[in-house]
């Protein structure tokens, strides 16, 4: 009976996995001010939108400024300012000079999501940032740091 | 019983006539001495009243004329605008402009020819530059207008966006775009500044082919506007192009868009921008 049973759940396994891979998953997009729709963000460094998250209200959403600074490591918390759509926000430069990156953390419904954006002279670099669908660990910092190239992003 | 019934009739005196008579020409003679200085006073004052208005309205025709007085640099000077409590303009040598309005809600300039710098900090839709090939509006932005004085120019935006009307034609450059202003056409298909050469080349050639084969994503700003500009024969292609780089909402009709649907096209437009 008990092999019966496990004949029916491989199969059945296979057809509902991969309904649940399709499902979107919880991540990050960013995007230049212009793209939120609202004047407000017009100074911001960028804005960016949670994307596979049901209830994007209650998304719980982090940012915080890693940089090398004459080259000493630190770090500031920033301000994310929510638009008046759900799940878009706008991150406002705190920074000063130096390599900085900015780090994305979020959770929604159990879902974790987390970006590292670099920003050069001219913004948010859209080619050298990476999104993960967890919070970007210390070493993965670390490394986008020191990927800048001499005289940092233009 | 009445008493006057029963007193008698007495004529006055001459003398009292004559007093009389000289106490009425006594005020005759004030009167006609007041009526003078009456008529200076009023004939002063409205003197007055009336070269004080003319004053007041010959300093508010000066203040309108002087708005509309050109401003002009050299080839050598620069100098920088302030526009209201929104911003300033910076122009550049051998330009030449006016202010057209500066009121709260409307502060308006015009081109005729040379570079300017804008930055505004309004919200959008408050700040205009005119030149001869259509009208700039700040959607919240910095950037550069470059004019010739045939109405040639180049529009580059560094913050924001921007849109650039002429006859109904526009066109919506945000920040890392740019583009060819010209004379009686108005704006040209923007196109972002690290396009692949090829990409710029065919957008300044008008090559469809060239242009579909080498977009990219973030090239679907150019793809965006020129859904609205090519034959309906070419805009599925091109609506096409558009969806196999980047995918849209499945709510997006294919149908409204290629129909050119206002709202439709507002609404792609949202959702590329996520990619511009």
């Amino acid at each position: 009976m008990k092999t019966a049973k496990c004949r029916f759940l491989a199969p059945a396994a296979l057809i509902f996995l991969p309904v649940f891979a399709l499902a979107q998953a919880f991540t990050f997009e960013i995007a230049s001010p212009v793209a939120a729709q609202d004047f407000r963000f017009k100074t911001a460094a960028f804005v960016f939108r949670t994307t596979g998250c049901v209830e994007p209200e209650k998304a719980e959403i982090s940012a915080t400024a890693h940089g090398l600074v004459d080259g000493a490591r630190r770090s500031m918390p920033l301000k994310v300012m929510p638009s008046s759509k759900a799940g878009v926000y706008a991150v406002i430069q705190q920074w000063g000079s130096g390599r900085w990156a900015v780090v994305l953390k979020g959770s929604c419904a159990g879902a974790q999501a987390g970006a590292i954006i670099p920003v050069g002279q001219l913004g948010f670099v859209r080619d050298a940032s990476k999104f993960f669908t967890h919070p970007p660990t210390a070493a993965e910092i670390d490394a986008a740091l020191k990927a800048f190239p001499e005289g940092g992003y233009k | 019983m009445n008493i006057r019934e029963h007193l008698p009739l007495v004529e006055a005196p001459q003398s009292v006539w004559d007093a009389i008579e000289a106490a009425m020409r006594e005020g005759e003679y004030r009167d006609a001495r007041r009526r003078p200085r009456s008529r200076i006073f009023f004939a002063v004052a409205a003197a007055a009243i009336f070269f004080v208005a003319a004053g007041v309205y010959l300093l508010w025709v000066r203040q309108w004329r002087s708005q509309e007085q050109w401003i002009e640099t050299s080839a050598s000077t620069q100098t920088t605008l302030r526009i209201g409590d929104i911003g300033s303009v910076k122009l550049g040598p051998n330009t030449r402009l006016r202010v057209l309005a500066d009121r709260a809600d409307n502060h308006r300039l015009q081109l005729a020819h040379g570079t300017i710098s804008a930055r505004i900090t309004a919200p959008p839709r408050m700040f205009f530059v005119d030149t001869k090939s259509g009208t700039a509006i700040d959607l919240g932005c910095e950037y550069a207008l470059n004019m010739d004085d045939d109405g040639s120019g180049i529009l580059r935006v560094t913050r924001g966006w921007v849109s650039f009307q002429w006859k109904g034609l526009e066109s919506l450059i945000p920040a890392g775009a740019m583009c060819r202003i010209k004379p009686r056409e108005g704006a040209d298909l923007p196109y972002f500044e690290d396009a692949a050469p090829e990409f710029v080349q065919s957008v300044e050639r008008g090559s469809l082919d060239s242009m579909l084969d080498s977009a990219r994503i973030r090239d679907t700003l150019t793809l965006w506007h020129l859904l609205s500009r090519v034959a309906p024969d070419d805009r599925a292609r091109v609506y096409d192009r558009i969806t196999s780089l980047t995918p849209v909402p499945a709510t997006l009709s294919r149908e409204r868009a290629l129909a050119l649907d206002p709202e439709t096209l507002n609404q792609l437009k949202e959702e590329l921008a996520w990619k511009w």
